[in-house]
């Protein structure tokens, strides 16, 4: 009996950040509306302190 | 005259031995016959469940070995019972695989789908409150996806009642139509469909 591999089911969207970029752009670019960074911010609070404060390279979940 | 009832005498003293052996075998038929009953039983627990058509073909073979005996057919039950033991085990066997492996799917599915599931809800529900749509996604995608979501929802609730009913070839069937909506549904959302969905 051959074991079938255990494949993944993370639906996770992950975005990784690059220069001249922000949480409004990044909101704007998945969900249309820059207003609704919080949803990002908030995803994210592991990583952010700061929505004003995003490094490039990091990588962000998009919920 | 007296050759024909010499032979007639004969002939009634063999028929007279034979019904001696075949009713001594009745005994040993009878027990051979509940032996193969406990067996079909034993293997049938799972059997009716994971492998219908094997346990089928145990009734009916439990069936004939059963109207050999009525028929006193003692020898032919005799012979017949161990093969049809031997399947029971090799049923009860498969059966028992099979369990394993539905049981083992159904446990990758049922930690594995709610994350997606709750991956559509989340995407849809924000983008439900965007005043513009992104690129690519325009409102009637969203329509469609927020279809796509109850369909989901309302096909993994019936996956996880089957399964509770203890059904899990039917839960697993009905996952699987779960994987497929919600394979479209993120693919409509422009989202990473995972791995697992692909398949």
């Amino acid at each position: 009996m051959t074991l079938a591999p255990i494949l993944s089911f993370d639906a996770t969207q992950w975005h990784e950040v690059t220069k001249g970029e922000t949480l409004w752009k990044i909101a704007e670019q998945y969900y249309g509306d820059g207003n609704l960074y919080p949803k990002i911010f908030d995803a994210n609070r592991d990583v952010l302190k700061d929505p004003n404060k995003i490094s490039i390279g990091q990588k962000l979940r998009i919920p | 005259m007296r050759r024909a009832i010499n032979y007639f005498v004969v002939t009634i003293f063999i028929g007279a031995v034979m019904i001696g052996c075949g009713a001594g075998d009745k005994g040993p038929a009878e027990t051979a016959l509940k032996g193969v009953d406990e067996a079909v039983t034993t293997a049938k627990a799972d059997a009716s469940k994971y492998l219908p058509e094997q346990a089928g073909s145990l009734d009916a073979q439990v069936a004939a070995l059963r109207d050999k005996f009525n028929k006193g057919d003692y020898k032919a039950v005799l012979a017949d019972a161990p093969t049809i033991t031997a399947k029971a085990q090799e049923v009860a066997s498969a059966a028992a695989a099979k369990k394993a492996e539905l049981t083992k799917s159904w446990e990758g599915l049922s930690s594995g789908m709610p994350k997606v599931v709750e991956a559509i809800r989340s995407r849809v529900d924000i983008l439900s409150q965007s005043k513009k749509l992104p690129k690519g996604i325009s409102s009637e995608t969203l329509a469609q996806a927020k279809a796509g979501l109850n369909q989901i929802t309302e096909q993994w609730n019936a996956a996880t009642e089957a399964s509770k009913d203890g059904n899990l070839a039917d839960a697993i069937s009905k996952a699987s139509s779960v994987k497929v909506k919600a394979a479209e549904v993120l693919t409509l959302l422009k989202m990473p469909v995972p791995e697992a969905l692909k398949v």
